[in-house]
């Protein structure tokens, strides 16, 4: 079965963090949430957080900086999942072990974007999110081919390409 | 841990590495389920410190490879790759799950100049 998605979120969140955070430590695919104390008391430390990780939502990233801790989120598509997901997971960074050693830190958070309608940028103000747009020239290329996704021009081409890579035994 | 001079990953065990150099290579990889055999691009990359030691067994010094086929792991560190920024960076990189399930966790950590 040929791959019909592009991983475009992981290297424009790692960018962007190294463009902006550069100078601090940040975590990328952070496991959230508490684990069972009653776990971590029969299993151990390490051995409850490997059982518990399949159950625990996972953040983007977390930037750790000297009074606060920074959520991030990264979305190409569905940038408003990203955004309702924000004040959730900020509600969990209380309880993560992993992050216990940084605390107390305030928490701040960034929805970043290739672009942003009006009117995320308003579900953001509200949310308490600040929205960032990070949209280097390949970065445009992806979001101009969102922007052509549906089309039915698009669609028939992008058939073709994949039916094609599977006639070859491309993937 | 080291095993040989390959860098392998035990689930839920973080490792702090630091990179030297990286190169990109092309592989043949089967795969398990299918048993087809396909070309895969690879992403080396040169550990000359682990978990903070320059030295390993033996005192001598730490020259291993961090072979990586995971995109999800190779799009995170993409981004150090030109001008080889990741020389001033540590990485703690956690493995979990396994197969197809199999997440990566990476924690970017600026080095210190004198390090």
């Amino acid at each position: 079965m040929a791959r019909k998605s592009r991983q475009v979120e992981t290297r424009m969140l790692s960018e962007y963090l190294l463009a902006n955070y550069g100078k601090f430590s940040f975590i990328l695919d952070v496991p959230l949430g508490n684990v069972s104390e009653g776990l971590m008391a029969s299993q151990g430390y390490q051995a409850a957080i490997n059982a518990a990780r399949p159950f625990r939502p996972r953040a983007d990233a977390v930037v750790i900086l000297p009074r606060y801790l920074l959520l991030v989120e990264a979305k190409v598509w569905n940038a408003v999942n990203g955004l309702a997901k924000l004040p959730l997971y900020k509600s969990l960074l209380p309880f993560t072990p992993e992050l216990k050693q940084y605390q107390p830190r305030e928490v701040l958070m960034e929805l970043v974007v290739g672009s942003a309608p009006s009117n995320l940028s308003i579900m953001a103000r509200d949310a308490g999110v600040t929205l960032k747009i990070y949209n280097p020239p390949w970065m445009q290329e992806v979001v101009d081919g969102m922007n052509k996704y549906w089309t039915p021009e698009y669609q028939a081409a992008r058939q073709e390409k994949i039916a094609l890579r599977e006639h070859f035994g491309l993937e | 841990m080291p095993l040989q001079n390959y860098v392998t990953f035990q689930s839920g065990v973080p490792e702090r590495l630091h990179f030297t150099d990286h190169a990109y290579e092309q592989v043949t990889i089967t795969d398990p389920r299918t048993g087809r055999a396909g070309l895969r691009n690879r992403l080396s990359m040169t550990v000359d410190e682990i978990n903070g030691s320059k030295t390993g067994a033996g005192g001598l010094p730490v020259i291993a490879s961090l072979s990586v086929l995971a995109s999800g792991l190779e799009e995170k560190l993409a981004a150090y790759l030109p001008g080889k920024t990741y020389l001033g960076y540590d990485f703690i990189i956690t493995k979990s799950g396994v197969g197809d399930l199999t997440r990566y966790s990476v924690q970017v950590i600026p080095r210190s100049p004198t390090a």
